[in-house]
């Protein structure tokens, strides 16, 4: 599976750089967002037919409830380690790795409001995050255990990463995912703010 | 967002109301698979045609990247470490209860 995502992705990357006029390009966002619609349609409709689905959840441990804050608090630590090494400001590197995936909201948060150099690097780390995360989930749920494949999508596996974590996973990790996504698209215009101004303190 | 939770309710309904038959619902996990291949393509040909994302890519490509797999690894290994919590407790508890 790993295979064809990234072939359709690089594929499409190829041709989107070399053949494609510009002016083609609003034709692939919105195929990209009716296949995402269509996608999140069936994610839905396997949900529904499933009668146990209520047995299932109750299954899963109560860290379940948790995992959109440790998601939060992980992905922080993550971008600052990196960025300690790398001998970059460290609230600067919470700030990028507080867009959580969501890289149109935080690159535009952070170009308009702190710095557009940096609101660069967000966009593009987010990119990064969540073609990493498309690529990787299928692998991380089949080595490390299901509840922690919806990690690497962060605040895309509401949406984006969603079919790929249903399709790796089960369907009670595809609702606490949903969840987990939700509650991370939430906090990413309340907390990337916050830490551009702790970073604004420290400089 | 709205509409990706219009799209995941109206989804849900359908399938709790049964309204489509057996035969169709085995051709969802294809038309899934068609529509993700779709999505990728799609998202790929943007990005590729983006030219914020082309042009900074030498400049800031490297720090983007070992920052986003530190995103990655963190929260993967944050989640991992506290399922592996709960999974001991489980276990102690489960093994404490068949003691009694």
């Amino acid at each position: 599976m790993t295979l064809k995502i990234v072939g359709a992705m690089a594929m499409g990357a190829i041709c989107g750089h070399f053949f494609v006029d510009p002016a083609y390009l609003p034709y692939f966002e919105s195929a990209a967002d009716w296949g995402l619609r269509l996608l999140i349609f069936t994610v839905g409709l396997d949900l529904g037919s499933n009668e146990n689905l209520g047995r299932q959840v109750k299954t899963l441990p109560k860290t379940a409830l948790a995992i959109p804050f440790l998601i939060a608090v992980g992905s922080i630590i993550g971008a600052v380690g990196v960025n300690l090494i790398l001998d970059s400001h460290p609230l600067e590197a919470a700030a990028v790795g507080g867009g959580f995936g969501w890289y149109s909201l935080s690159a535009v948060l952070i170009a308009q409001t702190y710095d557009v150099t940096l609101g660069a690097l967000a966009f593009l780390t987010n990119i990064f995050r969540e073609v990493l995360a498309i690529t990787s989930i299928p692998w991380i749920a089949a080595k490390l255990g299901h509840l922690p494949a919806i990690a690497p999508g962060g605040a895309t596996a509401m949406d984006v990463t969603l079919p790929i974590i249903s399709q790796s996973t089960d369907q009670q990790t595809t609702l606490v995912a949903f969840y987990s996504g939700t509650v991370l698209t939430l906090m990413v215009p309340v907390l990337v703010p916050f830490l551009l101004k702790l970073a604004r303190l420290f400089t | 967002m709205i509409l990706i939770m219009t799209a995941l309710i109206m989804g849900f309904v359908v399938g709790r109301l049964e309204i489509i038959p057996t035969k169709l619902k085995h051709y969802s996990g294809k038309v899934g698979s068609g529509a993700l291949l779709v999505l990728l393509f799609s998202m790929g040909a943007t990005m590729g045609a983006n030219h914020e994302v082309i042009n900074n890519l030498a400049s800031l490509g490297l720090k983007a990247l070992l920052t986003a797999i530190g995103t990655i690894a963190g929260s993967v290994l944050a989640v991992w470490i506290a399922v592996q919590f709960t999974v001991k407790r489980r276990q102690k508890q489960a093994a404490g209860g068949q003691g009694q």
